[in-house]
């Protein structure tokens, strides 16, 4: 194979499986709670800068570094919810434009707080992959593999646990849900809280292949919401489709063409999908009145 | 509704405030308060331009993107020697253009939809303004923007500019009210309340809406191209995300209802920037702070404070009359 | 002539027959009530019919015009009108303001009209306090929709309707959640509004007593088949009906 097609290829599964996690964590908030969140890309960024900030400046250990920047930044959305979000239940206008205030407070408060300038974070893993011939470094292996086990965990938890199965009934219908006994209250800060540790894990595995700054959080909010357009609002597995497709779309176009051409061409595959199949690829058709 | 001798006194208050606006030039101790001004009659038609897609119902992320577009075609068209009092008005029409064919499209979605690739769109245009570079002049602009020349008269100055900048806004502001008092207004407001009930009293509520979203977004490009001829500049970073976001934030503070609300939200939040100009991160956790507390307290902005206020005493001078009259 | 043709009307959800191979008409001056017990497909026939859902198969003609799936908004200009199962208004407008809304579909300016002067406006409000006054809601004209009573608030959903001066109005389940004085009252109305305007009204409904005081001509459905019609007199003592009903739900009296 082509030493360059077999990059394109790995490039494009690492950012499309990242590009998963932001756009399952977003569309399980959806789903479940109702909310367009805008500020989803900067729990992301959060995540990123406490992983930079304990492992790269502080040398803490892998491990501990990893589940100190997805904890803090979990904790940071379960008091957004309960502060802000909650309020917003029966308003999903009122509620994303809410979320827009709270992105501005989040990432001007990390520019405050950390400065404006990049930082970089040493590779978790060094070395190379040799395959055929061809070399595939770990660090973008270290990325996808990361995220399939994230994807994985969610799948049984969803499946199989009775949280799970709670948050599926209420991502189906939340009055029928509270009716048979599944308390919200429970259920809207569980989701949002696993949305956005979803993409605050995505952050952290991103922190060493790209470089982290206060504003590295718009530009995964924008493609999660075109993931999300493509694959349907609501539904993981059009999330993951949708995603995937994205990543290697970007990978593909960004190497071969240019990488303005890329974003209209995704933009064009996003107006496709509206024009042709408006509940999304794999999303349910909207109950007609 | 009104008791007559209201209204007089309504119209007389008005025309006053217009006229301080107008005279603001020879009050000012400096330029600098011209030059806030007139950043606010821009923002005030940005606003408007909002106002009247969020009056259909809908919520444009955006809006920014056709600023930008208006903001580019007019320096582009007038950097080759076309006059920039016509560039201005095609660069509404090119916003307009594109809106009603994006409209069209995305229109037809759940609102959310409407909302994430509107969004998406403001996204593309800052990135293909990046990108072209051979048209665009790339990250670093276009500089040297021609001024607006109104029958020989150069506006190249703030105190022959704002006036200038005054009547673009007095002008869309009135033409947003005769449009709120028309039947397809009317209609716009019914889709908004309702509209279910809309499409079953005969109305073709998706046309409704991309008529509104074409309307707001020209408004838009038209306003973009002021500035860019206000500033002469332009580049990929004048209507970020958080230009759409801080439109957003002054029609929600303000009131999203009638013509009112823009203006007083114009008003609240036009100097915040430009007075923490040395602390931008902390201007934009006010911003994004003031945005989520008017949400959780004034939803409807502080315009519908007043309204509330003149609603009460309307309620007691009716039971005062009901009183007075079942008493025998 | 009829008003409206119903030919071998067919709907089905995915593997779900809704309403299978339904014809019947209804002629100018009828009252026509569509009844069958729950679940026979009286409302997706409804739908259906006021463009709201689009045929599986067969048409449907209004006044000679096939309307077939066409969309709702140009089937209200054409002259049919329907009312909703819930209270359908506008919750902060007042209820003049609801009706004037009503008028906006069919009025003379269009969409592009009355920008520089306030008569369409006086007009449309004139057209409202006609209606309102024909639906006893004359003295509420003030209020916000939303302060009217559950029964004031069924009215006005009809006043709306009947604002865009249909040749044909729908209703939906007109009575349902209604206690018997307000039922009673809705239906003096409605029979005044049919005598006043001459509109051809066609009604779904579960409540006998209203269906026989109203309706001239009765259809029945029963699990998306049209089963009989005919007279209120000859539906309810046809032994078919009978069937179809005992063993469901009791017949509402």
């Amino acid at each position: 194979m082509d030493i360059i097609l077999a990059q394109t290829i790995v490039n494009g599964l690492m950012v499309g499986m990242i590009y998963v996690l932001m756009a399952i964590g977003f569309t399980m908030v959806f789903g479940i709670m109702r909310i367009v969140n805008f500020a989803h890309g900067e729990f992301y960024m959060v995540g990123a800068f406490l992983f930079a900030i304990l492992y790269g400046s502080n040398e803490m250990p892998f491990a501990v570094s990893v589940l100190l920047a997805v904890g803090a930044t979990a904790l940071l959305g379960l008091v957004m919810e309960w502060v802000v979000f909650r309020r917003f239940r029966g308003n999903e206008l009122n509620g994303m434009i809410a979320s827009v205030g709270v992105a501005l407070i989040i990432q001007n408060s990390a520019l405050l707080m950390w400065g404006a300038s990049a930082r970089t974070v040493p590779p978790v893993v060094s070395g190379v992959l040799s395959v055929g011939g061809i070399v595939f470094p770990w660090s973008r292996l270290v990325v996808i593999i990361g995220a399939i086990v994230a994807v994985v965990s969610l799948n049984l938890l969803i499946g199989y646990t009775r949280i799970g199965r709670a948050m599926r009934a209420v991502a189906q219908d939340s009055e029928i849900a509270q009716v048979q006994g599944i308390r919200v209250d429970v259920i809207f800060p569980a989701a949002f809280v696993l949305g956005v540790s979803l993409a605050a894990f995505a952050g952290v595995l991103m922190a060493p292949v790209l470089s982290v700054s206060p504003f590295i959080g718009l530009a995964p909010t924008l493609k999660a919401f075109v993931i999300v357009v493509i694959g349907g609002l609501g539904s993981v597995p059009g999330a993951v489709v949708g995603g995937l497709l994205i990543g290697l779309i970007e990978s593909f176009a960004g190497t071969f063409v240019s990488a303005s051409l890329s974003e209209i061409l995704q933009f064009l595959v996003v107006i496709a999908v509206v024009l042709l199949r408006p509940q999304g690829l794999l999303g349910r058709k909207e109950r007609e009145a | 509704m009104k008791s007559p001798a209201i209204k007089p006194l309504h119209y007389a208050g008005v025309l006053v405030a217009v006229a301080l606006a107008a005279l603001l030039p020879w009050f000012a101790p400096n330029q600098f308060y011209i030059h806030l001004a007139t950043v606010g009659c821009i923002n005030l038609m940005l606003v408007l331009g909002l106002a009247i897609i969020a009056r259909a119902g809908q919520l444009s992320m955006g809006h920014g993107g056709f600023a930008l577009v208006g903001g580019y075609v007019s320096a582009l068209l007038s950097m080759k020697g076309w006059p920039p009092l016509l560039t201005l008005f095609i660069a509404g029409l090119a916003a307009a253009v594109i809106a009603a064919a994006l409209g069209w499209i995305i229109l037809r979605l759940r609102g959310v939809y409407f909302v994430l690739v509107a969004f998406a769109f403001s996204q593309i245009a800052v990135l293909l303004a990046l990108d072209m570079s051979s048209i665009t002049g790339g990250a670093n602009g276009l500089v040297g923007v021609p001024p607006i020349s109104i029958f020989g008269y150069v506006l190249r100055a703030k105190p022959q500019f704002y006036p200038f900048a005054l009547g673009c806004a007095l002008t869309t502001l009135a033409l947003t009210w005769l449009l709120y008092r028309s039947p397809l207004g009317t209609m716009m407001a019914a889709t908004a309340e309702n509209q279910r009930l809309t499409e079953s009293s005969g109305i073709d509520t998706h046309r409704v809406q991309v008529i509104a979203f074409t309307i707001g977004s020209g408004i838009a490009g038209f306003a973009g191209a002021l500035s860019t001829h206000y500033l002469r500049f332009i580049s990929p970073d004048s209507y970020t995300f958080w230009e759409s976001v801080s439109y957003l934030t002054m029609l929600v503070v303000g009131g999203r209802d009638g013509v009112l609300g823009p203006v007083v939200g114009v008003l609240v939040l036009t100097p915040l920037p430009e007075l923490l100009r040395s602390t931008e991160g902390l201007q934009h956790i006010i911003y994004g702070t003031v945005l989520v507390l008017c949400l959780m307290f004034v939803p409807n902005g502080l315009a519908s404070i007043v309204q509330m206020w003149r609603a009460r005493q309307r309620v007691t001078t009716t039971s005062a009359t009901l009183v007075a009259g079942e008493v025998p | 002539m009829s008003m409206l043709e119903v030919d071998s009307l067919k709907r089905s959800f995915g593997g779900l027959v809704a309403v299978r191979d339904v014809s019947f008409a209804v002629n100018d001056g009828d009252f026509l009530g569509l009844i069958g017990p729950n679940g026979a497909g009286k409302t997706t026939l409804f739908n259906v019919i006021s463009g709201v859902l689009r045929p599986s198969a067969g048409t449907v003609r209004f006044m000679d015009r096939d309307i077939s799936g066409q969309p709702a908004n140009q089937t209200v200009r054409q002259g049919l009108s329907r009312t909703f199962q819930a209270a359908t208004i506008y919750p902060e407008a007042t209820v003049i303001e609801n009706v004037a809304r009503g008028t906006l579909g069919s009025s003379l300016t269009g969409l592009w009209g009355g920008f520089l002067s306030n008569k369409w406006r006086v007009a449309a409000e004139e057209k409202a306090l006609h209606v309102l006054d024909l639906l006893g809601l004359a003295r509420r004209v003030g209020l916000k929709a939303r302060e009217l009573s559950y029964g004031e608030q069924r009215r006005l959903g009809v006043a709306i309707a009947l604002a865009s001066e249909p040749r044909l109005l729908m209703l939906d389940e007109p009575v349902a959640g209604l206690n018997p004085e307000e039922a009673a009252e809705l239906a003096s109305v409605l029979r005044r509004v049919k005598a006043e305007r001459g509109v051809t009204m066609v009604m779904v409904e579960h409540h006998m007593r209203t269906v026989m005081g109203l309706c001239n001509r009765v259809v029945v459905l029963d699990h998306g088949t049209l089963i009989a019609q005919g007279t209120p007199a000859e539906v309810v003592s046809n032994p078919v009906v009978i069937e179809a009903y005992l063993g469901k739900e009791a017949v509402h009296a």
